[in-house]
């Protein structure tokens, strides 16, 4: 029990959308990250799923809370509703798939206007593995990321290259922002929490975000 | 925000008394014999229905044939599946392992009494722990095992597309939306037939009215998330339903197992309230562990939408069917009418929100006539820009023109059309015998009593002229008027909006009635016209105000306007409804009988058209002659 506690804790909740188009991968990136095994015969999202994963990142623990949305078309009425109070979004296309890249500007427009203005967006270049049939070359995307001011990067889902990475830089640009004050982790829209309210009376939780405060 | 506790709902504790008797699927059970008499099992189908409920009883049907050979007397759920023995301790219920080890102690017996060919595989007893976990799962809640064993048996991907793509085909609006592929999928099991399975997944879909779920927009889905938001925050609870409403509601519960079936029993029997008493059901069976906390969102996610393992389908279905559950103020009436209002409140806030507008633009205009509210319209003319502005009639052109166009094609098809009157809806009327030869079989009865159309008329230019054309439309709309008799003056109703002959008022006013949102009389106007089964808010039997169209009800069923969103025409549509369990929309369906003391519902005399155009209504135009009469003589 003290054990499961201590698993627990954390100083700050990170609420991530993962978006894009259908069959970029999404769902496979979260659970290759969540279980880091490949999800195997996975079935199409409807509406959300969730995941979430303890990490660390500059010393601290940070609780990702992944909503994994449906990339149809259909759903985009739906998915709008999950948007709000994102610290994070990740959009995923399909390197093999030029269409998911070219649809990659509307799902920026999405995340801007819907989730917060300052929310930290990566660009995920999914199913980097399939070399042979790529139809996105690397440097046309990091130069599209760069344009639009975001972070860019190439991952595979089934060997798990990359994965890990993709959240911990997000999580990092979240923190530090943060840190340089400009979220506020106590308010609840901004889709970070601090660990010490969900907690309470731990005493950890508090000295850890004293900490912060400190800073 | 408000935060619930989970033991004040009524049905929390009828679901934990349950829980504490009912007995459990698994090897949990406590007491084989005792079971609480609420947890006898609904009539799977009730007989209420004539011979109008042959999909859906086939649907019912199917998976407990299947399974009668298995359980003849009364279907594996009326039974522990597996008795508790005397000597072992009833262990709580998700104690593992207690499971494991009474499990362990019968697995053996369990191999002996069933015949052979039901083992399909054996328990793997080497491997990962996790695999033979699962086996052991699956042997011991063996339907589960045996629906996924049987529809990868039954449905190869290929199957499913092609039943999907006809149906994509069949409804255009639809399309293919993911989360189909379950219905098509459990269709596929229970019916057996590829070929029933479109209309089967067509007549599911407007059995719940639920069009509009899967249509572009899904503006009824958000609906229901409202409404259901709102059973709950009457109970003090406080969930956005919309995060576990796609997967409920979209692919008709993603429980699994015995459960889904009865689900789907429910659903099928009772429509779309069963569709909400079961989610409530769904909620209140997380009751116990204490959710709808705001803040701990990643506790409801894995409370909510981690698949809804065993669910023991007795203690589902009758949760849903307690009476504490949506207590005895709602009906299905009553559900269709929140839902209308949510619908309602959606899509003005889609219009009214900067992105939502955008996307809300395709979704809105078909129902821009449905809805018929000034702000609507006022968004269309923003939309446009122009200094022209929205006319109201420019829709209806385009939707007369697209009849046309159909029916022409239609008329083409029968290859036995004399004039373009004779397949025009039904609603006009020839010369009989030459009618009757010239009518396209497929072409709803005639009716004597109007004018015939004359061959190859075309939609007129404006919106002007159909109310222009003497006597058949009324130019003002005296409704408001007419609904509150103590307003005096002249009628309030400004609109200029459609005449619906049948309803004897302006479409404006009939959506209006129809929502609630104005008139004190709504609900005798809701008993009469029921909505429509898209769910939208527009009256049946309303009259599309191009001109041609008779201003009189002919007494044949109009193309509503999910026929008109499917493509179906009248007759297709009215068939499709017929096969529909609710007959209050199908055939109950009168158009109303005008006043008789109403001349202006009279029929027009044959006057030449430049003397009819010249007739130029007033507002006392809807005043009939009587009235008119009486009061010139009390003026004289």
């Amino acid at each position: 029990m003290a054990s499961e506690k201590e698993k627990d804790q954390y100083d700050y909740l990170f609420k991530f959308i993962i978006i894009g188009d259908a069959g970029a991968g999404k769902s496979c990136l979260l659970h290759q990250f969540i279980e880091n095994r490949y999800k195997k015969g996975s079935s199409h999202t409807i509406g959300v799923e969730f995941g979430s994963k303890i990490i660390h990142v500059g010393g601290r623990n940070i609780k990702l809370q992944i909503w994994d949305t449906a990339g149809q078309e259909r759903y985009r009425s739906v998915t709008r509703s999950y948007y709000r109070g994102a610290a994070g979004a990740l959009i995923v296309y399909d390197i093999t798939n030029r269409d998911s890249y070219n649809h990659l500007v509307n799902w920026l427009q999405d995340a801007r206007t819907l989730a917060r203005a300052d929310t930290s967006i990566i660009t995920v270049g999914n199913k980097c593995d399939m070399k042979d049939k790529r139809a996105v070359t690397f440097l046309e995307a990091s130069r599209c990321a760069q344009e639009n001011d975001i972070l860019f990067l190439e991952t595979s889902a089934l060997t798990g290259e990359g994965v890990e990475d993709v959240f911990i830089k997000v999580a990092r640009v979240i923190l530090n922002k943060i840190e340089d004050g400009l979220i506020d982790p106590n308010t609840m829209v901004s889709g970070t929490h601090t660990g010490s309210q969900r907690i309470g009376s731990d005493s950890g939780g508090e000295a850890m975000s004293s900490k912060t405060c400190s800073c | 925000v408000r935060q619930g506790r989970v033991s004040d709902w009524p049905g929390a504790r009828a679901v934990a008394a349950l829980q504490r008797t009912a007995a459990w699927p698994s090897c949990c059970s406590a007491a084989a014999g005792a079971r609480p008499p609420w947890t006898t099992r609904r009539p799977s189908w009730p007989a209420r229905r004539g011979s109008g409920s042959r999909p859906p009883r086939s649907a019912a049907t199917g998976p407990r044939g299947s399974r009668s050979a298995r359980s003849p007397s009364g279907g594996p759920s009326t039974r522990p599946l597996r008795p508790a023995t005397g000597t072992a301790p009833p262990c709580a219920p998700g104690c593992a392992a207690g499971c494991r080890r009474n499990c362990g102690r019968r697995r053996g017996r369990r191999r002996r009494r069933r015949p052979a060919r039901r083992r399909e595989e054996p328990l793997p007893q080497r491997g990962r722990a996790r695999e033979r976990r699962q086996a052991h799962r699956h042997r011991r809640t063996p339907h589960i095992r045996s629906l996924a064993g049987e529809f990868k048996d039954a449905c190869s991907a290929d199957r499913l597309r092609s039943v999907l793509r006809r149906f994509a085909a069949a409804n255009a609006d639809i399309g293919y939306v993911q989360s189909l592929n379950f219905l098509a999928g459990i269709l596929v099991l229970v019916l057996g037939a590829d070929e029933h399975v479109p209309a089967a997944m067509g007549a599911l879909v407007a059995l719940l009215r639920a069009r509009q779920w899967y249509a572009e927009g899904m503006e009824q889905l958000r609906a229901d998330a409202l409404v259901l938001r709102d059973l709950l925050q009457e109970r003090t609870h406080d969930f956005e339903p919309l995060l576990v409403t796609p997967k409920w509601f979209l692919s008709l519960f993603s429980i699994r197992g015995e459960a889904l079936l009865r689900a789907w029993d429910a659903v099928l029997a009772d429509g779309i309230e069963a569709a909400f008493r079961i989610g409530l059901a769904l909620f209140a069976r997380r009751e116990e562990e204490t959710i709808v906390r705001a803040d701990a969102i990643d506790d409801i996610a894995a409370l909510f939408l981690s698949p809804q393992g065993e669910v023991p389908p007795d203690v589902l279905l009758a949760a849903a069917y307690h009476k504490s559950l949506l207590g005895s103020g709602i009906d299905k009436s009553e559900l269709e009418k929140r839902r209308c209002r949510a619908l309602s409140k959606i899509s003005s806030s889609d219009s009214n929100s900067p992105g939502g507008g955008l996307m809300a633009k395709r979704a809105m205009v078909p129902y821009l006539f449905a809805r018929g509210t000034r702000d609507l319209m006022d968004a269309g003319r923003k939309e446009r820009g122009g200094s022209e502005g929205y006319k109201f009639g420019d829709m209806s052109r385009g939707i007369a023109s697209r009849v046309e166009s159909k029916l022409k094609e239609r008329a083409a098809a029968t290859a036995s059309v004399a004039s373009p009157a004779a397949s025009h809806r039904g609603c006009r009327q020839r010369s009989a015998a030459a009618s009757a030869a010239a009518r396209p079989a497929s072409g709803p009865p005639a009716r004597a009593g109007s004018a015939p159309r004359r061959p190859g008329a075309r939609a007129p230019p404006g919106p002007r002229r159909w109310w222009a054309r003497g006597g058949t439309a009324i130019a003002r709309c005296g409704s408001q008027r007419r609904a509150s008799p103590r307003r005096a003056g002249p009628p309030s109703c400004a609109s200029r909006s459609a005449w619906c002959g049948a309803a004897g008022r302006c479409l404006e006013c009939c959506a209006k009635r129809a929502t609630g949102t104005s008139g004190p009389r709504w609900r005798t106007a809701r008993k009469r016209w029921a909505p429509c089964a898209c769910g939208s808010a527009t009256t049946r039997g309303c009259w599309w105000p191009a001109s041609g169209r008779p201003a009189r009800p002919c007494g044949a069923r109009t193309l509503s306007q999910a026929g008109w969103r499917s493509g179906l025409t009248d007759r297709e549509f009215a068939a499709q409804m017929e096969d529909m369990p609710d007959r209050r929309v199908g055939r109950s369906h009168r158009p109303r009988r005008p006043p008789r003391h109403r001349s202006a519902w009279a029929p027009p005399p044959p006057a030449p058209r430049g003397v009819a155009r010249a007739r130029v209504p007033t507002p006392n135009t809807n005043r009939c002659i009587r009235h008119v009469r009486r009061a010139a003589l009390r003026r004289s």
